[in-house]
């Protein structure tokens, strides 16, 4: 397997190339640009068989993707932030249709203020629309969900379109040396796709048709159990990946060095590697400190979570994103798993990043701090943010 | 339904559906039809197939494509087809007898009777 | 071209069972359009009256593939089938030379929602018929202006009140922004004459690259007459000189027919409940706006 030096956002373009979608729908918009400039190119070039369709907006990207399912083709989009939320409309049409749409989002903070930097409001604002949403640590994991992405998806129990999200910037835009499959081999693993909720000749069809009051919830209902079956379905398609890949992935989340501590950091994206390397300084200096990456924040991997969670004192839910007049969503989710399975603990949230801010490895030494001092029933404050609610160093 | 020729059309059917049949995906079998319009009207079009002229515009302007083509049941052999009403989804709409230059259709009151000798 | 009347079109019926209101004219042009294309043609529909009215679980009456899109996407989701279909050719699965991908949309969905959309499609050119059925308004959600909505029409957000009456602007020409392209094709026409509206689709359909026909569809129920004289005022809206008939091709604007004396405005006008409060000066204005356009025509088109 060749290695080649990539950013975030070309590692991407270098999975979706590997999968070959039939159809690429996308429109440039800061920080995914690159990603969409590279399958361009891969196309100009012949490595990518594909369909390049250019749209006048993120809107007409994501209903065009919606065409291609339904035509039985695989389908590919990318956006960020505005898109997304410009898109919003066609999402719920792609998860309520069933179409196993893959697309990349580059989180991005949302306006106003304009920001075109990474925090994650765009995607977790978004978490009731019906994706599967991933969330990648490093070039090598987004490069590999969009491989595993499009067996999850189109999958015939899960049938859920599937979000693959990389920090904006400090993933997209960051470099490592990357692992690129053969492109037989990835073929191999992704297969073609096998439509069976598409038009056909034969026996034609009508899709993406209205269903009243008597109709309706047994349509989201069955929504809801395909998202759900995506858990099993996540850990198969891992295990396959694994034995041809030789990469292991853990599930919908990762657990580092939590098999004998009390205190936890929970986090998603490109943050993990900074709290994972916080967590071995803590080590060194004795502190028993454990981090809980959430690779996928729908489906909610509840009962891993509260596996990994059981027996922790205290938890900080460290998160890029803020709903307003409440508290961080990833911390709401979380306390509700905590309140399932009556695992009582003391938490906290930080919210950190917004609008691209750095969070520098003394903001996680402060968030150590507080985890000990709550380990000691010192006070703590629920919510933080951070830099105005904890000190901010640099 | 009525009894119209073997062509491509949605068809009407009886059945209940459970969710297992169709909440997996929102992606049927085309032309599937279970309910006719039949209630809707208040009036409906009765053809003089002995004025009818065969111009097949009452056919090209319905709307709803519920006047149909068949062979003609007629004793003479003036022309070899003629039309008749799908009177399961026919709406009563009056548009026909608009486009008869032969004033060959005419709309009675549902609440009537079909009388032949009133023709 | 070989004629298209009811000898030669298929005795199919491919949008059949709907919901519409009696004396649809939109129904009449999906009708028509599925008979001409045949059964592989592919259908889209926006959120509209004929979506609404032609899929709600478990009524679907459409007998060939089709779908609902969102409602300022019909263009886009059309050119994701076709392209979705050719890369599927392109790979050797079994996919039939004579498919084609047509929408249908509403005044609304085609002229304020999806413009932007629509105009994207013809700047790819795509393999597409786009089917334009104006009725004037908003009717599926209970007759409410569009930019098609014609100047004075009554609506149920233009009503006619005391300082305003009905809606105030023009109605806008979707033929001449969508012929300013340079659209491989774009036709005006009207179920009131339907011989020429059939033969631009025939015309239409083996024609490659996206091509736009715009067809007046009488709706009754937002119109203000009765449900059988549908194909009358779609007759008499064109009569009249309200509504041109046209082609536009490589480059030329080509008149299909000019009346040699129009109709009167004003019977058209006052003969349906939207215009009735129009008095002598708005309809004077009218004479003369539909005036000027000939005026432009007989000296500019051929």
């Amino acid at each position: 397997m060749p290695r080649k030096f990539l950013s975030g956002d070309e590692a991407v373009a270098e999975g979706i190339r590997l999968a070959q979608p039939d159809v690429i729908s996308a429109y440039p918009i800061t920080p995914q640009t690159v990603t969409v400039e590279r399958l361009s190119e891969f196309v100009a070039n012949g490595e990518l068989e594909s369909h390049y369709m250019y749209v006048e907006s993120e809107h007409s990207a994501l209903a065009a993707a919606i065409g291609v399912s339904a035509a039985g083709a695989r389908a590919f989009t990318a956006t960020s932030s505005q898109g997304l939320l410009y898109m919003a409309e066609c999402l719920t049409y792609a998860s309520g249709g069933r179409f196993p749409i893959v697309m990349m989002n580059a989180n991005r903070a949302t306006a106003l203020p304009w920001n075109i930097y990474g925090d994650q409001r765009d995607s977790i604002a978004l978490l009731d629309h019906g994706w599967i949403q991933a969330y990648a640590e490093d070039a090598q994991e987004a490069l590999d969900l969009c491989l595993m992405a499009y067996k999850i998806a189109e999958h015939p129990d899960v049938l859920t379109p599937f979000m693959i999200n990389l920090d904006g910037f400090a993933l997209t835009h960051t470099f490592e040396s990357v692992d690129v499959p053969d492109n037989k081999d990835a073929l191999d693993f992704v297969g073609r796709y096998e439509a069976f909720n598409c038009f056909s000749f034969d026996e034609p069809k009508n899709i993406g048709y209205s269903a009243g009051p008597a109709y309706n919830k047994y349509f989201k209902y069955d929504e809801h159990l395909g998202m759900n079956c995506a858990l099993k379905v996540i850990d198969e398609v891992e295990r396959d990946f694994e034995a041809r890949f030789g990469r292991s992935y853990p599930g919908a989340l990762e657990s580092y060095h939590m098999e004998d501590t009390e205190l936890c950091i929970l986090t998603l994206g490109s943050i993990s590697g900074l709290v994972r390397e916080c967590v071995d300084i803590a080590r060194e200096r004795g502190i028993k400190l454990g981090l809980v990456k959430l690779r996928y924040l729908r489906p909610l991997p509840s009962g891993q979570l509260a596996q990994a969670l059981a027996g922790i004192k205290a938890l900080c839910v460290l998160e890029k994103d803020i709903s307003f007049g409440a508290e961080g969503t990833v911390f709401t989710n979380i306390k509700s798993v905590l309140y399932d399975y009556k695992i009582e603990l003391e938490c906290f949230n930080v919210i950190a990043g917004l609008g691209g801010d750095d969070i520098l490895p003394q903001d996680i030494k402060q968030i150590v701090n507080t985890l000990v001092d709550i380990s000691h029933n010192k006070p703590y404050k629920r919510l933080q943010f951070l830099g105005i609610d904890t000190l901010q160093e640099g | 339904m009525a009894d119209r020729k073997d062509v491509l059309i949605p068809k009407l059917y009886d059945e209940k559906l459970s969710p297992k049949d169709y909440a997996h995906t929102t992606c049927f079998s085309s032309g599937y039809l279970s309910q006719t319009n039949a209630s809707w009207r208040s009036e409906r079009p009765v053809i003089n197939l002995k004025k009818c002229t065969a111009c097949m515009q009452c056919y090209m302007y319905c709307p709803d494509a519920s006047i149909y083509k068949i062979k003609n049941p007629l004793e003479d052999s003036k022309h070899e087809e003629l039309v008749q009403v799908d009177l399961d989804f026919c709406k009563g709409c009056g548009i026909c007898v608009e486009v008869c230059r032969f004033g060959s259709i005419r709309m009675v009151e549902e609440a009537c009777e079909f009388r032949e000798d009133l023709i | 071209m070989a004629a298209i009347n009811h000898k030669t079109l298929r005795e199919d019926e491919f949008f059949f069972g709907h919901k519409a209101c009696a004396g649809c004219g939109a129904s009449l042009v999906l009708r028509h359009v599925l008979k001409i294309l045949g059964p592989n043609a592919v259908s889209v529909l926006p959120a509209g009256c004929m979506s609404a009215v032609g899929f709600n679980f478990p009524n679907l009456a459409f007998q060939n593939n089709s779908m609902i899109s969102p409602f300022a996407a019909t263009a886009p989701v059309m050119s994701g089938i076709r392209a979705g279909f050719d890369m599927r050719k392109k790979r050797g699965d079994k996919i039939p030379d004579d498919f084609c991908v047509v929408g249908f949309a509403g005044d609304g969905a085609t002229a304020d929602i999806g413009l932007a959309a629509l105009s994207g499609a013809i700047d790819r050119d795509d393999n597409l018929l786009y089917i334009c059925y104006d009725n004037e308004a908003y009717m599926n959600t209970g007759v409410q202006k569009s930019s098609l909505t014609p100047f004075g029409a009554k609506t149920t957000n233009t009503p006619v009140g005391t300082q305003i009456q009905g809606a105030l602007s023009n109605k806008k020409n979707m033929f001449e922004i969508v012929a300013a392209h340079n659209i491989s094709y774009a036709a005006t026409a009207s179920i009131g004459y339907l011989p020429d509206f059939l033969k631009k689709v025939a015309k239409a359909k083996d024609m490659p690259g996206t091509r736009y026909i715009h067809v007046i569809a009488p709706c009754p129920t937002g119109w203000g007459h009765a449900d059988k004289d549908t194909i009358n005022f779609a007759k008499a809206i064109v009569d009249c000189g309200l509504w041109y008939l046209a082609e536009y091709e490589a480059g030329d604007y080509k008149i299909s027919r000019r009346p040699k004396e129009f109709g009167s405005i004003k019977d058209y006008l006052h003969s349906q409940s939207r215009f009735r409060a129009l008095d002598d000066a708005a309809i004077a204005h009218i004479e003369a706006e539909r005036d000027a356009k000939w005026a432009y025509i007989d000296t500019h088109w051929s």
